[in-house]
């Protein structure tokens, strides 16, 4: 390829010289303005040498030699090191500001090569090992800041660094079919108390730390008018007030997470007491189980929060000192002694130090003194809140209608509770196709 | 792969720019063509062997015209047309049999046939070396590598510029290297990059919320989404192409500008004169000079006008919606020589409404469907199904509001004038050296992170 590539016309004499020369005469045309135009070059001839009339180029001006030598060298630098960076530092496996695994060197194979999947994955690779990852994921946060830009995939920055999630305008075909199926439910168990705690996100409850005018449906409106659905059957507990009254509404939410805190559980405990006729003397006092749970918000986001939450857990401080319990988890088969799994605490996800993580069924046995059963249809949120209720049902089941695919009412008639609890918050019900499915569930 | 991207930049790039260097310069065609091939591989692995098909094609039919005497013009129309049919099989065989389904009620089975990457942008460089050859105006290459490379070269490749070979001819041959004009292509290369991360990105979030509200939207809220996404294509497009533009010059290569400050126009005529210069070069070069240009009866000229801006439309995309945009353009073109320009109003107003239309050129360009232009056009002219303004409009003005100042800023002439104040300078030339480190700082924050990225000129 190469005599032809660098001498364009080898027929002429001249030009057939060597290829600095030629470097050099070109140099020279570049500098030199031509207005010669030739539009038509006769057969046989070389191509005439840039026609056009041209001004010297930036790069050749002696005052701008420094800043695009500097240029150069900040970009090699900058190419280079990274690259060296990738050879040299380690694969991570895991990102715990973002909460995922980071993806891993893809392999190679013909098949993933022909079907670009191979490039995918090294893109992804490419991204997830970039050099000081964390440190990129700051500047970039900083600079939303900076713009006034405080949205995120669906997640706001609040004005105290945490992070709130949007609420979306909930389906109505879906809420008629649901509150239908729940009051359905309750009218073939009319002899059974049922309550339904419909919990507040961070996103109603924290909105005076939202960006001003943020877009997000009205939580409120959604609580009142399932509230209104529901039949005299279900009791609803409104745990809004006691939230809103609450010294640092703040702290009764995750700021990485889109969970309530566990004090937030506990307030939501005490509300309900009161609704459900629980009457009890037990108190409880809470310490720092983590205090490095980033939740799913940051990962969600991509804005960073610093520092990490803490994660409390709450213990009776007067239960009745031969009071014990088991839980149970029949999809695993397996019994332990603590709704805590204390492994989880260093887990990816701290907040399944509660029960695990999500579990079809759940049930608890206590020793508690009284005849009282529960049965509790629920979202994550009951995982925190369902502690506190220990000591006073002698056995209580949880229910997990996204992972439940029994039969409830053969469920109802097997155990026939004296209590039935629905708890969910209102993004994870809006937005829930399950329960109208399970509550319904004939077969 | 695009420009924007961790690999290109910390993988691709280094990779190519040290192997380019250190081999002797009458190696480095070769290398930038493999590699431009790998570039061409990552995102299309098997549309790689209908771009060497393409290459080779027009490179024997180069050779076979340059050593034929007589007969010139039939190897010239065999290989426009076939040129013309693979474009047309890839890029518009759906877009066909759906409409001819749709005319005339029969049920052809249309297949989905996924559009190779950049085949309008390739096809449209081979044309004009064909063409050009045909008129006499260079030689045939007689070395398939530097035809090759002229076909495949990575800058240009996926978004343009579209380069005559007549502009590259003798760069594929000879070009100077130096560390300055590495550095200038650097310097441009992280101003485009900026430019589509931070401008382009951020600013296309805001019309994708809005289009996913469709027709729920105040006033208020379809002019963000529109003046979004206004901005999003210019300095999504223009980005690319500086980066286009920069790597050219880092190595060795001087690709035409492509983008002249086009909301700066001072009329819909001018717009096209300073917006994807090298599509409007070639269309002008190839089509609307060889059907007679303006130096024809008027009828002529119009319908030269029509023609040209019917398939520039089309060019774009295989959809109604591009083919409107386009002829939305021949007309408001004729409008404006044979009405406008006599009528002579005031620069200033001439401006602002060219700047109006603009923005509805870009909702017809940006909708789904037709039925979505009619939503957004009438939803921003009053009709809209929530009023003057809403509270989310208002929250979208507030949270967007230094944004769209920065982009208008960008957008002004004034801004390279202040860059080559500040390049006259030495003090202030260590500003605008530590503000262009700061851009490649944040951009790649950005790319790091990103989970917001698209590509608008993929499709074309």
């Amino acid at each position: 390829m190469t005599n032809e590539t660098e001498r364009p016309a080898a027929e002429e004499p001249v030009q057939g010289a060597v290829q600095e020369k030629i470097e050099e005469v070109v140099a020279i045309q570049e500098t030199v303005p031509q207005v010669t135009v030739v539009t038509e070059a006769a057969p046989h001839e070389p191509p005439p040498e840039d026609p056009r009339p041209r001004r010297v180029p930036a790069w050749k001006k002696p005052e701008y030699r420094f800043i695009f030598r500097l240029t150069a060298l900040a970009l090699i630098l900058a190419l280079l090191a990274v690259a060296a960076a990738y050879l040299i530092l380690p694969d991570k496996a895991y990102s715990a500001s973002e909460k995922r695994m980071l993806t891993g060197p893809p392999s190679l194979t013909l098949d993933s090569l022909a079907s670009g999947r191979f490039m995918d994955e090294i893109e992804d690779y490419a991204a997830d090992q970039f050099p000081l990852r964390d440190f990129w994921m700051k500047a970039k946060t900083t600079f939303f800041r900076v713009m006034n830009m405080r949205e995120s995939q669906g997640v706001y920055l609040l004005s105290n660094g945490g992070l709130a999630e949007r609420f979306d305008t909930p389906d109505e075909q879906n809420f008629t079919e649901t509150t239908d199926a729940v009051r359905a439910f309750s009218e073939r168990y009319p002899e059974t108390p049922m309550y339904f705690l419909l919990a507040p996100t961070a996103v109603s409850m924290l909105e005076d730390l939202l960006p001003k005018d943020a877009v997000t449906e009205s939580q409120d409106a959604y609580i009142e008018r399932l509230f209104a659905t529901l039949p005299e059957g279900i009791r609803p507990i409104d745990v809004r007030a006691a939230f809103r009254s609450a010294d640092d509404p703040a702290s009764l939410y995750y700021r990485t997470d889109h969970h309530w805190t566990t004090k937030g559980a506990l307030f939501a405990y005490t509300t309900a007491k009161a609704v459900m006729g629980i009457d009890s003397d037990v108190t409880f006092s809470g310490g720092v189980a983590s205090n490095s749970f980033r939740g799913s918000l940051t990962g969600k986001s991509g804005f960073t929060v610093d520092p990490p939450d803490e994660l409390t857990i709450y213990l009776p401080e007067n239960a009745p000192s031969t009071f014990l319990y088991t839980v149970n988890y029949p999809d695993e088969l397996r019994k332990t002694a603590s709704v805590y799994d204390l492994d989880s605490l260093v887990s990816d996800d701290p907040y399944t130090v509660f029960f695990g993580s999500n579990h079809p069924l759940i049930e608890i046995d206590t020793t508690a003194d009284t005849d009282r059963t529960l049965l509790v249809i629920k979202d994550s949120y009951a995982n925190s809140f369902i502690p506190f209720a220990l000591t006073e049902f002698a056995r209580i089941v949880l229910l997990d209608p996204r992972y439940y695919y029994d039969d409830i009412d053969v469920l109802m008639k097997a155990e026939s509770f004296t209590d039935v609890l629905f708890l969910y918050n209102v993004n994870t019900l809006a937005a829930d196709t399950s329960l109208k499915v399970v509550l319904t569930n004939i077969q | 792969m695009v420009f924007s991207s961790v690999t290109f930049l910390f993988v691709f790039l280094p990779v190519t720019l040290l192997l380019y260097y250190i081999v002797p310069k009458r190696c480095r065609n070769l290398v930038l063509l493999l590699m431009s091939l790998v570039f061409y591989a990552w995102g299309e692995p098997v549309y790689v062997i209908l771009m060497l098909y393409s290459i080779l094609l027009n490179y024997g039919m180069g050779r076979l015209m340059d050593s034929l005497r007589h007969r010139k013009k039939a190897v010239l129309v065999f290989t426009v047309i076939l040129n013309l049919f693979i474009l047309g099989f890839f890029k518009y065989y759906g877009f066909v049999l759906e409409n001819i389904n749709a005319l005339t009620g029969l049920q052809l089975p249309v297949r989905k046939i996924s559009l190779p990457i950049g085949i309008s942008f390739y096809t449209f460089q081979a044309l004009s070396y064909i063409i050009d050859l045909y008129r006499g105006k260079f030689r045939a290459q007689k070395n398939l590598i530097s035809f090759a490379c002229y076909i495949t070269m990575f800058p240009q490749l996926i978004a343009g510029p579209i380069v005559r070979y007549e502009d590259i001819e003798r760069q594929l041959s000879v070009r100077s290297f130096s560390m300055e004009r590495f550095g200038f292509g650097a310097m441009r290369f992280i101003f485009g990059l900026a430019k589509k991360v931070l401008l382009a990105n951020l600013i296309g979030a805001l019309f994708d919320t809005v289009h996913a509200a469709g027709a729920d939207v105040s006033v208020l809220t379809a002019w963000l989404g529109a003046l979004a996404y206004t901005f999003q294509i210019y300095f999504d497009f223009s980005g690319y192409s500086d980066m286009a533009i920069g790597l050219g010059q880092m190595l060795g290569f001087s690709f035409m500008e492509n983008f002249r400050d086009p909301y700066a126009a001072k009329s819909v005529t001018d717009f096209w004169r300073r917006w994807h210069i090298s599509l409007g070069t070639w269309f002008r070069e190839y089509v609307y000079i060889p059907l007679g240009g303006n130096r024809v009866s008027a009828a002529k000229h119009v319908r030269n006008i029509l023609v040209v801006w019917a398939l520039t439309g089309l060019w774009h995309g295989a959809s109604w919606n591009f083919v409107i945009w386009g002829l939305y353009y021949g007309l408001l073109l004729l409008f404006d020589k044979y009405v406008w320009q006599k009528l002579r109003v005031p620069g200033f107003i001439t401006r602002v409404l060219t700047l109006l239309m603009l923005v509805i050129g870009w909702v017809i360009f940006s909708a789904d469907s037709l039925t979505g232009v009619v939503t957004s056009l009438t939803s921003m002219f009053g009709f809209a199904a929530r009023g003057l303004y809403d509270g989310d409009g208002l929250y979208y003005l507030r949270t967007y509001l230094p944004l769209l100042v920065l982009e208008v800023i960008f957008c002004l002439p004034f801004v390279r004038r202040v860059r080559m104040f500040f390049m006259k300078n030495g003090y202030l030339q260590a500003f605008l050296y530590l503000f262009t480190l700061a851009l490649l700082f944040v951009s790649v924050s950005f790319l790091v992170t990103q989970n917001y990225n698209p590509f608008l000129y993929f499709r074309f």
